[in-house]
Parts: structure tokens; sequence; C-alpha cells
């Protein structure tokens, strides 16, 4: 069966318009915390809700106007779940906050690159355009691949992109080329895409980057096989695409300060007339509908291109960054899926070579770990097996569905984790004060002890001066000790507030749940090597001098208190493990304990 | 709430199963041209028994009958046995065609899960009581059936690794003296439309091809070793053991492939 002959030819390109200003604005904070309260005016381009994580990014106001409601809006999203929102309701004035174009950006490195995308809120497929986490880590990239390939039918958002703002695409392009230093910059575009070819034939001739025309059929678009197709073997380890909507937006943010607040959206299907409409994020698929001339009877809309779309129960909902288009369907009955008659032809279009019967059924089934075993995980969700199967399986809403839900267990797995590390940690922490009272209790008694000896000695002599004399030492030493270790664990509690650092300082805090696993395997590490060295010393000084008095175990534990705080302040501060505070201050406390522990067992002994 | 696909890349069942009818029709035509209205009047009471047989299973099921019904697979199990049977016996075929579909397909749970095709069973059934004359050859019949196969071949709905596999091993075991059954319409009506059909043989390419030869070598056997005259009835009788090997197959050629 020849993919290529079966999916219907691309429809011409349809007109670009503007949608008029709706009555209200509907945004998703994707990963990002609000700034502004219900009530508050805001003019365009405010900022109004900030990244809080490393995937999210930051959401602007694309028009001047009030904030209605902060709180769980239904999103475009497969089965439209809630998820944070905010309602702006436009005051038609359309008052703009003045843009700041950086002249300074040839200097930004790769991460301070992806930090101002991620301020910008530019998006790419999964959060900020550029991640965070490869900004922070990567070398130069060997291939830099700019995703225009448009095969999915009814899309066509890119190429209007393209064929509009070719210019400004090439210097967004220009840009990224400069900063990210990438080995070689690809621009991807499909061989139907026509118009948008020719306007960027003359433009690839002047500059750095390449144009490279598929040929292959849906879904080779996406990136994995795009990545496939272009990298060469020695790249394809180091390569990364871009959407090509992110790139253009990417320009108009570092070129000329504009925040990312409206997109290019195709409206088909059963709509009067079929065009490219350049919306304001947030604005109501209904008004888009309406824009291009919906007919009154009901209609099923759906949100996506041809095959991965999903239907929309509601069409108040606002776009967001991922709507390339919505397609409006002749309400049809609702179909009635038979049986798999096992004719195999999902398997046999599958571009990931998987069997989407065997997935359906232990999906279906709620066998979540057979299906991860007939590979969930690689599935690309294009749609092609539900668009063959005769029997009309909803085999793609399942897959979507597993994938969820095996996300959703994911998440709660690491959550549950984290709140056995902090339990463990709070225990840990009840256990080693409770040592620590006890400890400086007894000192206190053995120095009053001490000082009653001395006064109920009256009679001077040689020895006990000098006894005294070490005591203090030994106290001193102590003290010093403490504060050393003090001084040692401050730069690590306290954020470097020095400038040049913020970026990093920034990224780091955002990596904190990427290098967590990695610095508690060194924190732990850290205090086993303590433990076994304050093992190893203690018997060792026994046996070599049983007579230790107390001043002299005193010494000794300050000094190894010194060392293991010193290794594991060197281990928290190695480059692998960025995630230092909490970390350190668990590795230097769990050092102490098993310091302490190993003297105070030196000690009875020695009793 | 589940979206409806907005584009379809093959036809739907229903469609499929009309495609099927449709490329027996020259057969139908060659046979009504050779027996006259008596055709018709089989057709017509094989597919009424078999469309009851399939309504009184489903409603016993507890399902709903309308819309599997309307998919076709009954009738086109009724066309077939009556195509594969003399049409001169009229209750044999209707009892047949009812119990094929009843006992092999409503039994194992409907069309997706019968293990064993009702065609095949039909025939086997109705070889119980069939007069063991040898048949004679029938070349309209059979050019008829190769067309229409031929015809499905290039709209992408025969799955052709099976019949291809029978044909493969009848045509290398032309020496024993096999050639006879190539003139025999119930083997092309066998292959064509029986093996194709995905949920009594493997479902992976390998599987059916394993599946096809080792039909064609059975049939063989049987037909050279034994003095058995009809070869649609050694063919169903093999397709059917055969079937039973399906989820075996599977096993063995299905795999989750590469991880990547």
């Amino acid at each position: 069966m020849s993919r290529q002959t079966r999916l219907p030819a691309a429809a011409s390109s349809h007109p670009l318009t503007t949608l008029p200003l709706p009555a209200q604005l509907n945004l998703w904070l994707q990963g990002s915390r609000c700034c502004v309260e219900v009530g508050q005016r805001v003019l365009k381009h405010q900022l109004l809700a900030q990244a809080d994580n490393e995937f999210g990014a930051a959401v602007h106001a694309p028009t001047s106007g009030h904030i209605r409601a902060i709180g769980p809006l239904p999103q475009a999203l497969p089965d439209a779940p809630l998820r944070d929102g905010l309602q702006l309701q436009p005051d038609g004035q359309d008052e703009a906050l003045p843009l700041q174009a950086n002249t300074d950006w040839p200097a930004l490195s790769p991460l301070a690159l992806a930090i101002r995308l991620q301020d910008m809120g530019v998006m790419g497929q999964h959060g900020p355009l550029l991640p965070l986490a490869w900004a922070a880590a990567a070398p130069p990239p060997a291939l830099l691949i700019i995703n225009a390939v448009e095969n999915e039918p009814f899309l066509q958002a890119d190429s209007t992109l393209l064929r509009e703002q070719a210019a400004a695409v090439a210097d967004a392009m220009a840009m990224l080329g400069r900063i990210l230093q990438p080995a070689r910059l690809v621009l991807a575009i499909q061989q139907e895409q026509g118009a948008a070819i020719n306007a960027l034939r003359s433009l690839a001739a002047s500059q750095s980057w390449q144009l490279e025309v598929i040929q292959a059929p849906y879904p080779a678009g996406d990136d994995a096989p795009l990545l496939q197709s272009l990298a060469r073997p020695e790249e394809s380890s180091n390569s990364l695409c871009l959407p090509l909507a992110g790139v253009y937006a990417a320009g108009r943010a570092i070129l000329h300060g504009e925040p990312c607040i409206s997109r290019i959206v195709t409206v088909s299907g059963a709509v009067k007339q079929p065009q490219n409409i350049l919306a304001l994020l947030g604005s109501p698929v209904a008004d888009l509908l309406a824009c291009a001339g919906l007919p009154p009877q009901r209609h099923a809309i759906v949100h996506g291109g041809g095959l991965r779309g999903f239907a929309l129960p509601d069409t108040a909902i606002g776009i967001h960054q991922h709507s390339h288009c919505l397609l409006a369907l002749a309400d049809q009955a609702e179909l009635i899926a038979q049986p798999c008659v096992r004719c195999g032809d999902c398997a046999s279009i599958c571009p990931s070579q998987l069997q989407p019967q065997e997935l359906y059924w232990h999906c279906s089934q709620q066998q979540l770990e057979q299906a991860q075993h007939w590979r969930l995980a690689d599935c690309s969700q294009c749609g092609l097996c539900s668009a063959v199967c005769p029997s009309q399986l909803p085999l793609l809403d399942t897959f979507r569905q597993a994938s969820q839900q095996l996300l959703l267990a994911e998440q709660q797995q690491s959550a549950a984790d984290a709140a056995r590390q902090r339990h463990r940690f709070r225990q840990f922490r009840l256990e080693r004060d409770k040592q620590e009272k006890a400890q400086r209790l007894a000192e206190r008694a053995a120095q009053q002890a001490a000082k009653l000896a001395q006064q109920q000695a009256a009679a001077p002599s040689s020895t006990e001066p000098a006894a005294v004399v070490a005591d203090k030492q030994a106290a001193i030493a102590a003290a010093m000790a403490r504060a050393a270790e003090r001084q040692q664990q401050r730069p690590d509690t306290a954020p470097s507030a020095s400038t040049s650092e913020r970026d990093a300082a920034i990224a780091a805090n955002r990596q904190a749940t990427i290098d967590a696993a990695m610095a508690r395997a060194a924190a732990r590490k850290a205090a086993q090597d303590a433990a076994k060295a304050a093992a190893a010393d203690s018997p060792a000084n026994n046996s070599a001098a049983p007579g230790l008095n107390q001043q002299q175990q005193a010494l000794i534990q300050a000094a190894m208190q010194r060392a293991s705080a010193q290794k594991t302040a060197a281990t928290a501060n190695s480059p692998a493990a960025m995630d230092e505070d909490k970390k350190a201050l668990i590795a230097a406390a769990m050092a102490r304990a098993a310091a302490q522990k190993a003297a105070r067992d030196a000690g009875e002994q020695e009793k | 709430m589940m979206s409806t696909p907005l584009i379809r890349l093959a036809p739907t069942l229903a469609s499929r199963n009309r495609q099927q009818l449709l490329a027996l029709l020259p057969a139908i035509a060659i046979l009504f041209w050779q027996l006259g209205p008596q055709l018709l009047l089989a057709l017509l009471l094989a597919t009424v028994s078999a469309l009851l047989a399939d309504g009184l299973g489903l409603a016993l099921r507890r399902q709903a009958i309308w819309p599997v019904l309307r998919q076709g697979d009954a009738v086109l199990s009724a066309v077939l046995l009556t195509l594969l049977l003399p049409t001169a016996t009229l209750p044999l075929l209707c009892m047949c065609t009812g119990a094929a579909i009843l006992l092999l397909r409503q039994l194992f749970g409907g069309s997706g899960s019968s293990l064993f095709h009702p065609v095949a069973g039909g025939l086997l059934l109705a070889g119980l009581w069939l007069p063991a004359s040898l048949p004679h050859a029938n070349l309209p019949l059979t050019l008829a059936l190769l067309a229409g196969g031929l015809w499905l071949l290039w709209r992408g709905l025969l799955r052709w690794q099976a019949p291809l596999g029978l044909v493969l091993v009848v045509l290398i075991a032309l020496p024993v003296g096999s050639g006879w059954l190539l003139g025999q319409s119930a083997l092309w009506l066998l292959a064509g439309w029986v093996m194709s059909d995905g949920s009594s043989t493997p479902i992976t390419p390998r599987g059916r091809l394993i599946y096809g030869q080792a039909a064609g070598m059975l049939c063989i056997s049987l037909v050279t070793l034994t003095t058995s005259p009809d070869a649609g009835v050694t063919l169903a009788a093999s397709l059917l053991l055969l079937s039973a090997t399906a989820p075996l197959l599977d096993k063995l050629t299905l795999s989750p492939g590469r991880r990547t």
C-alpha cells in the first residue's frame, strides 16, 4: 500500500487574514506563574506570567485590557483538560508598552539566548524553543534543522509564514546561526510547498544556511524522521530540530524585542472560505471559525491536522502556541467501532514499525506494562493506523490516553520519591539534633565537673594548668572547626549574587530536577567515604595510642569534622553535581554524625 | 470523547466486503449463464439463512444486530458457499450456511474472533453429504474467479501472502500429478476469498506465507495419498486444520520489533 498516493493532495494555499480583536482572550499559562491580579489593567506586551520551571515559558498580554479571571480553564488539548489559564478582556485600545530592541544580541551565549527566549514566551515543540538543559551543556550543535515541513493534510500555517515573511525568517535563522554556531544550518521544506520554496531559494543563495527539500511522505516532517533523514551519521548525536513558527518568533523577540503574542492558524474543512488567520494567542476557537465563515448547522470542531487532530468539545477554548490548524467537519453519526479483523494494515503502514493491533489490545485492557513491551514509547502518534483501520478502531486516541497515563504515573512516582527523600531527611535531622543536644549537655557537665575539681584542688600544681590550657585549646579548635565548616557551607546555601553568574545560577536552579539524582548519589558516596575513613581511623588511633585522653579525642574529632566537611564541599562544588545546597548540608551532617559516632565508640572502647 | 478520523486512507469493513462481493460478480455471471435462474434462488436463500443465523447469534449474545449485519460478512459468506456448493440441493446449502455461521462465527464471538473460517467449515460440513463424484473442471468459472482475484489484488484488498504460498506449492508439486487442482474453481475461491481473511490466518506476512504453503502441502498430500475426489473439501479441511496453528504462527513470527 503506497501512502504517498493515498494522502489527499495539498489544497491550493489559502489567503492570510488578520483576526479582528476578540471579545475575550483565554490564555494558557504553560509552566508559568501568574504575576498579575484579577481586575488589573495590563498593556499589550506586558508580562502576565513568568516561567516557573524548565519546561514553561513566559506569557505576555496580546493586547491591552483587564484581567477577568485566573484559574483552571479548559485548554485545546485532547479531552480538553483544565489547566492553569488566564482570561483577558481586551479594552479595544491596544495600548502597547514600548518595545526595547536589544542591540547586544550577538554577544549572547546560547544559554542566555535560551533564557531570553523563555522570558519572551517563545515556545518550541515541548517547552521553550531552546531546551535549557541542552543550551547549558551543549557544545555547538553539528546540525540545526529548521522544520518547515507540513505534510499532514490541511496544514498550511508554516507555508504561509514562509511566503509572507521569508526575509524575517531568514534574519531569525541568521541570528540563531550566529549565536548557536551550528556546523550546518538547514531549512527543511517539502516538495509541495512550491511558493515557499521559490521565496526561499533566492534568499538561501546569499546566506549561510541550506535549503533541503523533502520528498518522503507523511510523517517525514516529524522531528525524529527528519533528523534521521538529514543528519549524517557523525552528526546524528548532536543535532537539534526547531519548528519554523518558533524560529520566526525568536527572531521577532531577539531582534525587535517583541514577545510572542500571536500565531498563524489554518482554518479549513467545512467553512465557507478556508484561510490562514493571524490570530492573537488565546483567541477563542469560535472567533477563528466565524472569521472563516462557519455555516449554521452543527459541526465537529477538530484541533490539529487531518491525521493527528482531536475533537474540541467547546469552542470558547483559546488557541495556544501549538494550534496550527482548526477544522470544522459536518457532524457525522457517531461511528461504531467493529472488532479487529486482523487485517494487518496498521502494522504495514506504521512508520515506527510497531504492531498497533497488539498495542491497541493491551492499551484497551489497561495492561500498560505490556503496552510498553510493545513499544508504546516509540509511537509517534501520527494517526496513520487509525486512518487505515477498516474496523475504525480509535487506535490513536487509545495510544494517546495510554501515553498520558504512563506519563502521569511517572510523575506521581517521582513525586513520591521526592516525598520519601524529604521524610528520610527529616527523620535523620531529628535524630541528629537529639544526638547533638545530648553531646552538648555531656560536654557541659564534663566541663563543670572539671572546674569543680579544679576549685576543690586548691593547691596549684604543674600538671593541672597544662590540662586546663589543653582543654581550652580543644574548645577553641572545635569552635574554629565549626566556623570553618560554616564558612565552607555558606557559598552553597546563599545563591551567588554576582551578575556574571546569574545566568548559570538560574539555569542551575532550573536544572535542579535533572541533577538531583546525581547529587544525591554523590552525597551518599561522600558520606559513605567519610564513615569508612572514620571507621578505619579510629581503631588505628586506638591501637597506636591507647592512652589518648579526652582532649586529644576532641582534637581528632574536630580535625575529622573539618576534613569531611571539606571533602563534602569539594564534592558538592564539582561541576557534575550542580544541585548543591541541600545535598551538601545533608552530606556534611551525615559525615559529622558518622565521625561523632566513631569518636564516641572509640571513647567508649577506651573506657 | 473519541474523535472521528478525518481522513480515511483505506476502505472500511463494509466497503471492503462490498468490493469482495463485487469481485465475485464475473463468477456469478458465468454460473448464471451455466445454471440459469436456479442460481439466483440459491443465492437468495443462502443469503437469507446466513442473515438469520447471524442475527440469531447476535441476539443470543445480546449484541446490536443491525450495525454488524450491515458490514456484510454474512452476505459474503453466503455467496461464497453458494458458489462452492452444488445449487441442486438447496436445503443442504441453507443448512450448511446457517450452521457454519452460527457455529464458527457467532459461537466464537463475532467476525473478529472466528478462528475457523465459516466458509471452509460450511464446505467441510456439506462434504459429509455430498455425493462422491469426481467434479469436472470449470474453466470459465476459474478464469472469472482469477480475474476477480487480480482485481482485488490491484485494489490492495487481497492479503496475497497466503494464496501465493498455496499456489507456489501447487505449482512446485506439478510432477506429483496434482495439476488438475489448478483447474478447480474451489481452489481459487478458497485462495482468494477465504485464505485472505485475517481472523483465521496469522497476522504477519511471514506467518501468512508459511500458512499458505503448509495448507498447500497438506492439501496435496491428502489429495494424492487418499482417494478423496473433491479438491474443495480437502482444501477446506486443511485450511481449518491449519487455522488452529495460526496463534502459534503469530507467536513465532510476531515481535515488538527493535527498540529505538
